[in-house]
């Protein structure tokens, strides 16, 4: 239970609270006309099934009857950029920051869950962060089984910085 | 005084931008190894284990502690690093901070569930 290494898959599914935070993010900053969505960790597509616009998903195990979400190794899919195309994702943690730069060279926005952590490591200065929500102790495994998995989480609205951009501390 | 404590120097060079002076007991390396490498003057020192915060080099010099990042005085502005530390204690489960804060101000990070 307690292995740790790379091949360890994390499975943790997105509760619905949490996709209508990552969509009421999505509604306030996203700022391209979206023509196609990426998910690249869907696993049980409970954020695909909140897509109103063409998609692509992906994932290493996605649930049997999800013909929709191709299985794959999404870090190692190559995958072309494409204007309008607009991210929401709920990567696994351990490589949280790796699934979102990739998305970010495929798409112009990124709305994601992240560990807490994530705020201190991520790459600011390629990256613009427009808001940062940080959900302490949040129970994971809400729409679940009832067996708390609770977990301090962050929800970002990520982009490529632009022109022009420039963060309150930076100098 | 613990100068002969064992300790080692994660990643970046002693001297740099910013490092971090870490005991190890393994480490064949002793702290006065690496005092001569950098000038004290200009750096920020601070504390990364249990309360961090800002120290001085005699702080330093007693190693208390199990571990210190230290930040070049001329790169990096105090005031931003404390207003980040002061955060971080302030939310806890996060790492202590050892390397420069993201630009971002933590002010406006939205805690959600309070």
């Amino acid at each position: 239970m307690n292995y740790k290494g790379e091949d360890r898959l994390e499975k943790f599914y997105t509760p619905t609270e949490l996709t209508d935070a990552l969509f009421k993010l999505k509604d306030k900053f996203c700022d391209v006309e979206i023509t196609e969505y990426l998910e690249n960790s869907a696993g049980g597509g409970s954020i695909c099934d909140r897509f109103d616009k063409p998609y692509i998903a992906f994932d290493i195990q996605p649930d049997e009857h999800r013909d929709d979400i191709k299985e794959c190794d999404y870090l190692k899919e190559k995958i072309e950029y494409k204007k309008g195309r607009v991210a929401i994702i709920n990567p696994p943690f351990q490589k949280g920051l790796r699934f979102l730069y990739k998305s970010l060279e495929e798409c112009d926005w990124s709305f994601c869950i992240l560990s807490q952590n994530s705020i201190l490591n991520l790459d600011y200065i390629k990256y613009w962060v427009e808001e940062i929500q940080l959900w302490r102790n949040y129970n994971f495994n809400k729409d679940g089984d009832g067996n708390a998995c609770k977990v301090s989480i962050t929800l970002m609205a990520v982009r490529k910085r632009r022109e022009g951009d420039k963060y309150e501390f930076e100098n | 005084m613990s100068l002969k404590t064992n300790h080692m120097v994660n990643g970046r060079p002693v001297g740099g931008d910013y490092f971090k002076l870490m005991y190890a007991r393994k480490s064949n390396k002793k702290l006065e190894d690496y005092l001569p490498l950098f000038n004290k003057e200009d750096y920020y020192i601070l504390k990364s284990t249990y309360h961090q915060r800002l120290v001085t080099y005699d702080d330093l010099l007693e190693f208390k502690y199990a571990c210190y990042v230290l930040f070049k005085k001329d790169l990096y502005d105090i005031d931003k690093i404390i207003e980040w530390v002061d955060y971080l204690k302030s939310i806890g489960g996060v790492q202590y901070l050892d390397k420069p804060t993201p630009p971002f101000n933590p002010k406006k990070i939205k805690i959600m569930n309070k």
